[in-house]
């Protein structure tokens, strides 16, 4: 029995002498330097542990987090990699909604303790979906071999393998989209290597061929509309640059691209002149209310220019749409480039209908390698357009609303310049934005050591059930070609020509 | 007195193959030249263990990436090549029963070291192996009673599915079950097997379908990780009949065991171990040494020699290589290329290489491939071609992943780009494999000062010179206009394309660019001059005073006409005749080796590392 009162005895003694003497540390009287930078932050009440690595060279740590009631969670640790219990966590974060949390770190150098001053994060009720479905892509060029779409569990370090395409012969997968936040409906485009689009209907699973002879190319770029039947894509005929520009190394432009709309029920492409024209149509993305067609616009190419072809400005426009009759309306400007002075790309309206979110850069929309892409917020109420705080100097790019519209994630290299990670940032009820971080992992040291882009963060309010089995049973099935609109007199071979 | 013979000439015969092991190692297998060509990756991080653990045959693959990633140490590799031969050796010889083993053992060890004399060889079949054979060897010992034994192999066969990979489990089930099927009470053990077979049957099935997420093509036959195409090993027989060694000696032992015949231990009784010894190592030499021979392996493997004395900087080794090889590879030619241009005396060397795919001979990302994105890193980083060098540098992860090599050009690439952050998490990745210390300990300071970096002639040169703003083709010609537009006095890009022009026989613009250049010699290298000899000779153009030629390369001109025109229209013979004294002129190219006369084309084969 002795033995064990005196293992307590030691365990506790290990326990009390780590930790600093309070009232005998030296103030640093600064921030210290953790990775990645969690300090200042909004932070929604529902998110995973924020692990970090003290950049602070010490024998030893000394960690406490600190809720708004006073309640505490101390860690004490030579490692300067901190590993925060998540269910501590969870119940710290939950005592400080709408109001802050605290995070003291002391380290103790030559035999002295050195307390750095607190890192004050707030956390507020409004949750963000609890999924982020992403792809991650060990590609940085035009070669690729490993891919893979995960879905993680943003309330805990959980992650789920929802397609690696090592299981459908290496073939490149991309353009992971839901309709409205919701993981039973999916679709994804499988290229090269047993292509065609997998598509999740409520766990009812289909290979669609979406190429037909009226379409420039298969589907591309997809939205889909809020009634989960319908899905909008580009169509284009692609070009890819390399550049010996450092902040553009690579960039890609349509030689061609019109818009077209799918029919998930009856299995039919259809379009519309007005967004077949000879102008570059792409980019599209719904209203939340399934009215408009939002869509990045760019004139065509003159005879192959090649300045006309990629150093080309696109706007926004949309165009007004009834689902119930599937008639168009006219094309209206919503944002020109020759006003803004900035070519944009990616349009997604706020679940409220309100803002529209979309990535500006100074040239040709393809901008997950422009480093000068940034984030712009337009106000189609209040018709003004704004550049959000939480731009960097590196190039941000793909970006998701959470289903509140109080959220959003986006992809930024603002690490190193070159890989995609994707940040979360909140977005409150008048359009401003708190300062982004990075999404928290169990490991942040994986994201300078891993040589792989976060790809296309979306964000699900659940988990997406379908097992990665049924996705790869999927890709080895026959597809099925989807038809084109008979009704319609034009085809998508840009131009709105009659259809042969 | 019969058994310490036996004692010592069986030592001799551990000494001798100990010696010759050695001998081989180093001098065919060659480590150092493994690793070169693989780049396997290693991280002592978790995350890059636990990337590992998802699917069949992972930790072997951890394993071999870890030891193969020594192989960066010649020494040190050999000396792991040669334990684990020798541990191949030790677990047959203690899995068999058979008299003879002592010798036979030594027979897959040669089969071992011929197959890694493959530079696509797949490493990590070595491990596989040996955890294979482990499981035999723990499972024949410990199988006496049926009902453990029954249970043992379905454990056996677990652990092999999941360590080992799904190819090995064959392997070891039939050796496993034809172990048990060898004991006695052989009714009980037929239905004991059949039982096995119909339980591992299932449980392979129930694997791949449910446990794993596999691609169908992988979910019941495979024995090493699928690599890029050009990257990839395709087995043969051979492949296999190591693969399934184990197998194959294992029935023989039990098949001598079981029918009590004794011819065996008879045999070795009667004739003098000598004899027996003799013939063993016979095999042994005849097994490691035969393949390598069979499969050509300088011609196969000069390429990766070649690129690998270019990585060091040995130009002048590279180029003798190359110089020695007696068949055109269009790898070697790019290496080759590379070595001239670096050697401080590019031009006049050109053609001591056939230069039978011209101006594509020095373009080294004419094929948008796997196979030439080091070489393309490399190339590009030598001319100043940063943006370039950087694009094959991270290509190369994907054929590569986590290479040091791309690593390393990365870290000064990113510092010539002042992208600090990126080179470095380059640096820290470096650090966290095993063979970078002296790299990471010479840069690591540049992040804090990076004033070291303007301080590095190196680096600030290349800074210095390195374009931006222009849109890269695939055409090699605007690559080097677009490098001598930002410099003109870049010398490495004027002679790339003094020699374009001359290997693409276009000899206007090689005549104006020698205008230009001609501000930078005193004197025109050979090469340069036969080349403006034959531009005045088709152009109809005075040339000689004009240009300085020297007498001696008129004389030699006049030599070569003349000798055309004797041959009249039989090309072949003039061709012959003018081979040994013009073969590495520009005459010669000129006329005969030229792709526009003989319409020479670079064909990707996708076989060439079908081997052994």
């Amino acid at each position: 029995m002795n033995k064990y009162i005196w293992a307590i005895y030691i365990v506790l003694l290990l326990a009390v002498s780590c930790k600093p003497d309070v009232a005998d540390f030296i103030d640093e009287k600064k921030e210290a330097s953790i990775f990645p930078d969690y300090s200042g932050l909004v932070l929604p009440a529902n998110i995973a542990p924020l692990n970090f690595v003290v950049k602070e060279k010490a024998d030893k740590y000394f960690i406490r987090i600190k809720s708004s009631r006073g309640n505490t969670y101390d860690i004490c640790q030579t490692s300067p990699k901190i590993d925060i219990s998540e269910r501590k966590w969870k119940k710290l974060l939950s005592e400080s909604v709408n109001a802050n949390l605290y995070i003291s770190i002391f380290a103790k150098k030559d035999g002295k303790w050195y307390k750095y001053n607190d890192i004050k994060d707030s956390v507020v009720d409004k949750k963000i979906d609890n999924y982020l479905v992403y792809r991650v892509v060990y590609a940085n060029y035009l070669f690729w071999r490993k891919m893979e779409v995960i879905q993680r569990d943003l309330e805990s370090f959980n992650e789920y393998t929802v397609y690696d395409n090592a299981s459908g012969d290496d073939g490149c997968v991309n353009c992971h989209s839901f309709p409205k936040n919701n993981p039973n409906k999916m679709m994804m485009h499988f290229r090269v290597i047993h292509p065609g689009m997998l598509l999740n209907l409520n766990g009812q699973i289909k290979k669609i061929d979406t190429r037909t002879q009226y379409t420039l190319s298969g589907a591309v770029y997809p939205a889909w509309h809020p009634d989960g039947k319908l899905i909008a894509f580009s169509t284009i005929k692609l070009s890819p640059h390399i550049t010996t520009d450092i902040h553009k190394i690579i960039d890609a432009s349509d030689k061609a691209s019109d818009l077209i709309v799918y029919n998930t029920e009856t299995n039919i492409i259809t379009t519309s002149p007005k967004i077949s024209t000879k102008s570059r149509e792409n980019m599209p993305a719904w209203s939340p209310d399934g009215k408009y067609l939002y869509f990045i616009v760019a004139p065509q190419v003159e005879n192959q220019d090649i300045k006309s072809l990629r150093k080309v400005k696109y706007s926004i426009a949309r165009i007004e749409y009834n689902v119930n009759t599937n008639t168009w309306g006219n094309v209206d400007t919503v944002l020109s480039a020759s006003q803004t002075g900035i070519s944009m790309s990616f349009p997604l309206i706020s679940p409220d209908g309100r803002y529209l979110l979309f990535t500006g850069t100074d040239y040709g929309y393809f901008t997950a390698f422009h480093n000068q892409a940034d984030l712009y917020c337009y106000d189609l109420q209040a018709k003004t357009l704004s550049k959000p705080a939480l731009n960097s100097s590196s190039c941000e790019s793909y970006h998701t609303w959470s289903s509140n519209g109080r959220w959003i994630v986006f992809s930024s290299k603002r690490m190193d310049d070159v890989y995609t990670r994707p940040f979360i940032a909140f977005f409150d009820e008048k359009g401003n934005t708190s300062k982004p971080f990075v999404m928290p992992i169990k490991d942040p040291d994986e994201y300078s050591t891993l040589l792989a882009n976060y790809n296309r963060p979306e964000l699900v309010t659940g988990k997406i059930e379908l097992s990665n089995r049924q996705i790869r049973d999927a890709v080895f099935a026959e597809p099925v070609p989807a038809k084109f609109d008979t009704s319609v007199e034009v085809d998508a071979l840009s131009g709105a020509t009659a259809k042969k | 007195m019969e058994r310490n013979r036996s004692i010592i000439i069986r030592f001799l015969f551990a000494l001798i193959s100990i010696s010759y092991s050695f001998f081989f190692i180093f001098k065919f297998i060659r480590p150092e030249l493994y690793f070169h060509f693989q780049q396997p990756p290693f991280l002592l991080t978790s995350g890059f263990f636990y990337g590992y653990l998802s699917y069949p045959g992972g930790f072997s693959y951890y394993l071999s990436d870890f030891l193969s990633h020594l192989f960066y140490f010649n020494f040190l590799g050999g000396l792991i090549i040669f334990v684990l031969g020798l541990l191949i050796y030790f677990l047959f010889y203690w899995t068999l029963r058979l008299k003879a083993k002592f010798f036979m053992a030594t027979i897959p060890v040669a089969m071992f070291f011929a197959l890694l004399c493959n530079v696509y060889f797949p490493f990590s079949t070595i491990i596989s192996f040996i955890i294979t054979l482990s499981l035999i060897l723990l499972t024949r010992n410990f199988s006496k009673n049926t009902s453990f034994a029954f249970i043992l192999i379905i454990v056996g066969f677990l652990t092999t599915y999941y360590l080992a990979g799904i190819g090995y489990t064959y392997v070891y089930a039939i050796s496993s079950i034809l172990a048990l099927l060898s004991n006695k009470a052989l009714k009980k053990r037929f239905l004991a097997g059949a039982v096995l077979v119909f339980i591992i049957s299932a449980l392979l099935y129930l694997l791949a379908n449910y446990m794993f997420l596999l691609s169908p093509s992988e979910m019941y036959w495979t024995f090493f990780r699928k690599l890029a195409l050009f990257m990839s090993y395709k087995p043969t027989k051979f492949y296999y009949l190591f693969v399934f060694s184990p197998l194959i000696l294992m029935a023989v032992d039990i098949l001598a065991e079981w029918k009590k015949s004794h011819w065996t231990l008879e045999y070795l009784d009667k004739v003098k171990i000598i004899a027996v010894a003799s013939v063993f190592f016979a095999i042994f030499i005849s097994i490691s040494l035969y393949f390598p021979y069979k499969w050509d392996l300088s011609k196969k493997r000069n390429f990766v020699l070649c690129d690998y004395y270019n990585e060091q900087g040995k130009w002048e080794k590279t180029i003798e290589v190359a110089k020695q090889s007696t068949e055109y590879d269009y790898l070697t030619n790019l290496n080759f290329s590379r070595a001239i241009f670096n050697s401080g005396n590019s031009l006049n060397q050109l053609f001591d290489y056939p230069q039978v795919v011209g101006k594509d001979g020095i373009h080294p990302d004419y094929s948008y491939s796997g196979e030439i994105v080091f070489l393309s890193q490399d190339a590009y980083y030598d001319l100043g071609l940063i943006s370039e060098s950087r694009h094959w540098a991270y290509e190369s992860f994907i054929g590569f992943p986590y290479n040091t090599r791309a690593l390393k050009a990365l870290v000064k690439i990113h510092f010539i780009n002042r992208q600090f952050d990126a080179a470095a998490n380059c640096l820290d990745i470096l650090e966290k494999g095993l063979i970078s210390s002296d790299f990471v300990k010479k840069y690591r300071p540049y992040l804090k000062d990076t004033n070291l970096v303007n301080n590095d002639p190196e680096l600030a040169e290349k800074r210095k010179n390195m374009p931006t703003g222009f849109e890269i083709s695939e055409s090699l010609e605007l690559k080097l206009n677009i490098l001598l537009e930002k410099d003109s006095s870049n010398k490495k890009a004027l002679e790339y394309l003094l020699a374009f022009y001359m290997l693409d026989s276009q000899l206007d613009k090689f005549m104006s660019l020698v205008d230009y250049a001609s501000q930078y010699y005193n004197q025109w290298p050979e090469i340069v001059q036969e080349a403006i000899v034959v531009y005045g000779a088709v152009r109809g153009k005075k040339v000689i005073k004009e240009y300085g030629i020297s007498p001696n390369t008129v004389e030699r001109f006049k030599y070569f006409s003349l000798t055309l025109r004797n041959c009249g229209k039989d090309m072949d013979l003039a061709k012959d005749l003018l081979y040994p004294d013009f073969k590495n002129s520009y005459f010669y190219f000129f006329k005969f080796l030229n792709p526009k006369v003989t319409n020479a084309k670079i064909v990707v084969n996708l076989d060439n590392n079908s081997s052994i």
